[in-house]
């Protein structure tokens, strides 16, 4: 369980350094960081469904400027470790993990949210690294720019670390005490809701990309899929 | 002009450009990580110690942009500061020329990489994902990252080495049309995405009945359209989605 915890902490800290801090190279995005944690907790198979699932949701909103939007990364980093944890403790059929990841998201949410304020506080105290390089170029000391600048990476990781330490601690331990008492009706909704929700994905990036111009190309996809099915199922 | 900087100067800031935004802030925001990214090669072009200061002292004033553009813009303001250093023709200081190019290149490269791209590839890993191709996340990488490197490592040493003449060469790329042309793509492959999601027989909303489940899933699909374009926002939908399949279990 702690190595685990540590595991998901800081790995999934250092996958959310890409998200803005370092390189921008997508490792950041669900349909990455949710296998690669999947893959290190010993699930890999569930890390990739819950990146499926969380892939497209929040793609099309933009990290632009000034603009604090919902952590996918840290999202996707959470409901996989959670699942896994919980799915280990409570040595459920597999079966069982659509419901528990449903859950996790669930419960994500709300963290999420406190997320965005700890990410607005970082990058209102990150200025003291400029301020201080300031000072140092000011007594000759330009050399140490690149320590200034690099120590702002300090203040992301803390954050990812201690949101991903808590959060995990917090989901993990509530699904784990409350899922044997949740109706069944409601274990059977929670399953249904992540049947769906790659459907509110596909949906999110397409209000955000489709233009009347481009109808005909999303209806030529769709006939295509249907065609190939066709053919598979005729052969 | 001589040529202060070699390629292995131009390739190192490059590399540093990858952490233009480790110190990002609200108040200069990537002010810092852009001087980090030129410091080495502005230490080789000023040998006056009171020139240095003073160029690495204005750099850190307000700069931000797209970070995938911004070690373009490096190039070009290398190439200035060496005009600079050697003349005292220019009447715009490298300032100025920061804050002229930081907005349209942010403009340009935030729909060019954050509005274009990224969702191209990620809907590409999606598909590739969903049909059981584990690899599906390196194949993402893989397709993101080669324009992703190629445009900061070209954009830097053709910012380098056309100046503020760069902006004719982006011109001449049409990126308009050759992003018109990905949004195409996107929607097409958001088409076989839908259409492998309702056909998926391991994903059966309406039991036993394909046509009907695809009919639901392109209902579905229209009503959350719908609901979105009424800004309602993604985290509100899905506590929206995740009480009616509850309540559907009760009925």
């Amino acid at each position: 369980m702690i190595k685990n915890l540590l595991i998901t902490s800081i790995i999934g800290g250092l996958i959310g350094l890409d998200r803005t801090a370092i390189f921008q190279t997508m490792i950041s995005q669900p349909i990455v960081a949710a296998p690669v944690m999947g893959l290190l907790l010993g699930n890999f198979a569930y890390g990739i469904a819950v990146g499926i699932v969380l892939q497209l949701i929040w793609l099309p909103s933009l990290q632009i400027g000034a603009a604090i939007v919902c952590n996918s990364t840290l999202a996707s980093v959470l409901v996989t470790a959670s699942t896994i944890e919980v799915s280990n403790s409570l040595s459920q059929p597999a079966g069982s993990f659509p419901s528990i990841a449903a859950f996790s998201l669930f419960l994500s949410i709300p963290l999420l949210i406190i997320e965005q304020k700890m990410d607005i506080f970082v990058r209102k105290i990150n200025v003291f690294w400029v301020k201080e390089a300031e000072k140092l170029i000011n007594n000759g000391k330009s050399s140490l720019i690149g320590v200034m600048n690099l120590s702002g990476i300090i203040f992301f990781f803390v954050k990812n670390f201690i949101f991903l330490l808590l959060s995990t601690i917090i989901i993990a331990t509530v699904i784990s005490k409350s899922y044997f008492f949740l109706p069944v009706n409601f274990i059977e909704g929670f399953n249904l809701f992540f049947m769906l929700l790659p459907l509110l994905g596909i949906a999110v990036v397409l209000e955000s990309v489709l233009l009347k111009r481009n109808y005909i190309y999303f209806f030529l996809g769709i006939l295509t899929t249907i065609l190939l099915n066709l053919i598979l199922e005729n052969r | 002009m001589d040529r202060k900087l070699t390629n292995y100067d131009l390739f190192k800031a490059t590399l540093k450009s990858f952490f233009i935004q480790s110190s990002w802030n609200f108040e200069r925001m990537q002010a810092l990580g852009f001087t980090y990214c030129i410091s080495n090669a502005i230490k080789k072009i000023y040998t006056d110690q009171v020139l240095l200061k003073d160029s690495l002292i204005r750099h850190l004033e307000f700069f931000n942009t797209n970070p995938y553009l911004a070690p373009t813009i490096a190039g070009v303001v290398l190439n200035w500061e060496e005009k600079h250093a050697q003349s005292k023709e220019n009447s715009i200081d490298s300032s100025s020329l920061k804050a002229r190019l930081m907005g349209p290149f942010g403009a340009i490269g935030d729909s060019l990489f954050w509005a274009t791209l990224r969702p191209l590839t990620a809907i590409l890993g999606f598909i590739l994902a969903f049909i059981g191709i584990k690899e599906a996340p390196v194949i993402f990488l893989i397709i993101y990252n080669i324009p992703a490197f190629g445009v900061r490592f070209y954009g830097l040493f053709k910012g380098y080495q056309l100046g503020p003449f760069i902006i004719e060469e982006i011109k001449k790329f049409n990126l308009n049309l050759f992003m018109s042309g990905m949004k195409k793509i996107s929607c097409f492959l958001l088409g076989l995405s839908l259409g492998i999601y309702a056909l998926s027989p391991d994903l059966q909303i309406a039991k036993n009945s394909l046509p009907l489940n695809f009919i639901l899933c392109v209902v579905l699909i229209c009503i959350l359209i719908l609901l979105l374009r009424k800004k309602i926002s993604s985290v509100s939908l899905i506590y929206f989605i995740l009480i009616i399949c509850i309540g559907l279990k009760y009925i």
